[in-house]
């Protein structure tokens, strides 16, 4: 009994399939499942390990036609075999069979071409992750980081591999109690879509960090760093995330530093200016000049050889006498901005007395500090020397308009006391 | 005027060339101004320029025995002229890296030249006050001085 027509594959599935034009996003070859007993190919839009989005299961179909078609043809082909049409049943497997085999090969060929431009983007990926000077990661809904960081990730948060570590972890060496508890609440609420505030409203704990790590030589070595993080959304509330960049801004900080310190120092002239003006002129040079003995001295004690302990100490106690008297002599002037930086230099001196041992390196910022002194005093009397000649020109001023017009009387000298 | 953070990086990278390329760390002594003459400079001397934001000289200054010993150490059996240059290039090399790694923001870096004795004096910016920085290694002492004008 011939099978009915009806039955049979219709020519218009078989051309769709055979023209299907849609290129697959990235074939894979895979093993089917073991009652089929063959191979087949499925079409995976995620990395392997990802199961395939269901969207994409129709382009399997194709494959399955053309099986269905074979196993269709075969019944039929043995009962025309038995009628007597054995050529004609026997050319129509041939190009059932050549089809078959030509569709395979089309397909192996297509999957080939999507393997390779799979892995070009895959090295494509790794570059770009690998080559990025910021830190970029992803966060699942339980706040872990995705398998795929940028590179600089493990260099700016110091961590061996970051990626599929909870962020929680990966944070708590950087961060206090509070301010961790601070951030995972803000990551949480960040990813809550029932949330009021638009996430941009949320201040973000990250925004500025100062962490310490310590550097090849076992210092601390401070650094600024800064995160920014933003939820993006999936095909589905599971694939949601928050995408997180985490960039090192210490020179920005430092640079902003400076800033501010440039303009305090600006402010700080003008009160100077009226300090020098206020000052005794005889007064005033003395202590310069004392001063300038006294830092001299200072310096002296540094110069002389030795850095075992109790030469150090020595060194130390010598520097904290000199600057002493001078600290008092300053104060009583008055000269606060002078005063200021003596007391600033004291206190280095005495952090360094109450450590048990010391190094010659310790001694860094103190020199830094009192060359910054010295050139302080540099200021102060070439301030001073503007002011002497400020008086002497208003004083010949006046006496020039005392002499040309003996009738005025006005301010002989200006008065900037 | 140098700061402490600049003066630091300069001493950390000389610790650290002693402590991986000659292998046996190196002691920091007591740091101090160079007031009223300039600093003394040994047999040979490396030089790292610096203009930018901030303008002045780094050296590495150092006795040729202190330099020889140091090639012994590194297993290098030429102690010329030629290899001692070398030497203290590389030490100015290291620095000027560490200063452009670490200043990029403020401070373009050059090595300018590695001047050794019989040179011409080292020129300081004016009104400058170096920082000397003593670097004892086993009985030899090396300075390392730093001059930076705002």
């Amino acid at each position: 009994m011939k099978p009915h027509p009806q039955d049979w594959p219709r020519l218009a599935d078989i051309d769709a399939v055979l023209t299907t034009r849609e290129p697959p996003r990235d074939l894979q070859l895979i093993d089917a499942p073991r009652t089929a007993g063959t191979r087949a190919l499925r079409i995976d839009d995620a990395p392997r390990a990802a199961p395939a989005p269901p969207a994409l299961t129709g382009t399997v179909r194709p494959l399955r036609a053309l099986l269905l078609l074979l196993v269709a043809l075969i019944p039929w082909w043995l009962l025309a075999g038995h009628g007597g049409q054995g050529v004609r049943g026997l050319l129509l497997v041939d190009g059932a069979l050549a089809t078959l085999l030509a569709t395979t090969l089309h397909y192996t060929r297509r999957a080939r071409v999507a393997e390779a431009a799979t892995s070009a983007a895959r090295r494509q990926l790794a570059t770009i992750l690998g080559g990025m000077g910021e830190g970029l990661f992803l966060l699942g809904r339980d706040l872990r980081l995705s398998a795929n960081c940028s590179g600089s990730m493990a260099r700016l948060l110091r961590v061996a591999a970051p990626s599929g570590r909870r962020f929680e972890d990966v944070l708590r060496p950087l961060l206090d109690a509070k301010r961790l508890a601070a951030t995972l609440a803000y990551l949480q609420r960040l990813l809550d879509p029932s949330a009021t505030a638009p996430p941009t409203e949320l201040v973000n704990p990250l925004s500025q960090l100062e962490v310490s790590f310590a550097n090849a030589h076992g210092r601390s070595e401070r650094c600024y760093l800064s995160f920014s993080f933003r939820r993006v959304a999936g095909s589905g509330t599971a694939d949601e995330g928050i995408l997180g960049v985490v960039a090192d801004v210490t020179d920005q900080v430092l640079l902003a530093r400076e800033l501010e310190h440039a303009r305090a120092d600006g402010d700080s002239q003008a009160g100077l200016l009226l300090q020098l003006v206020r000052a005794d002129p005889l007064a005033l040079v003395a202590f310069l000049d004392d001063a300038d003995s006294a830092l001299r001295k200072s310096n002296a004690l540094l110069t002389a050889p030795g850095s075992d302990q109790p030469q150090l100490q020595k060194k130390l106690q010598g520097m904290l006498r000199e600057l002493e008297a001078l600290t008092a002599e300053a104060e009583l002037l008055p000269l606060t901005s002078y005063a200021q930086r003596l007391h600033g230099i004291d206190e280095l001196l005495c952090g360094l007395r109450a450590r048990a041992s010391l190094t010659g390196n310790d001694f860094l910022p103190v020199v830094i500090r009192l060359d910054e002194l010295m050139s302080h005093a540099v200021t102060m009397r070439s301030i001073h020397q503007h002011v002497v000649l400020l008086r002497a020109a208003s004083a010949a001023l006046a006496a020039l308009d005392c002499r040309d017009s003996p009738i005025t009387s006005g301010p002989a000298v200006l008065e900037l006391t | 005027m140098s700061t402490e953070a600049e003066v630091g990086v300069f001493v950390n990278s000389v610790m650290h060339y002693f402590e991986t390329t000659v292998q046996q760390p190196a002691a920091c002594g007591t740091p101090h101004l160079a007031l009223r003459r300039s600093p003394a400079l040994a047999d040979y001397t490396g030089v790292v320029r610096i203009s930018g934001q901030s303008t002045g000289v780094v050296l590495f200054t150092a006795p040729r025995s202190m330099l020889s010993v140091m090639l012994m150490r590194m297993r290098q059996t030429d102690l010329s002229h030629d290899h001692l240059c070398g030497l203290v290039g590389e030490i100015a090399h290291t620095l000027s890296d560490d200063a452009q790694r670490n200043f990029r923001h403020r401070h373009s870096v050059a090595v300018e030249s590695m001047v050794h004795h019989g040179d011409l004096p080292m020129l300081y910016p004016p009104e400058a006050r170096p920082i000397v920085i003593p670097i004892a290694w086993r009985s030899y002492q090396a300075h390392l001085v730093v001059c930076l004008e705002s």
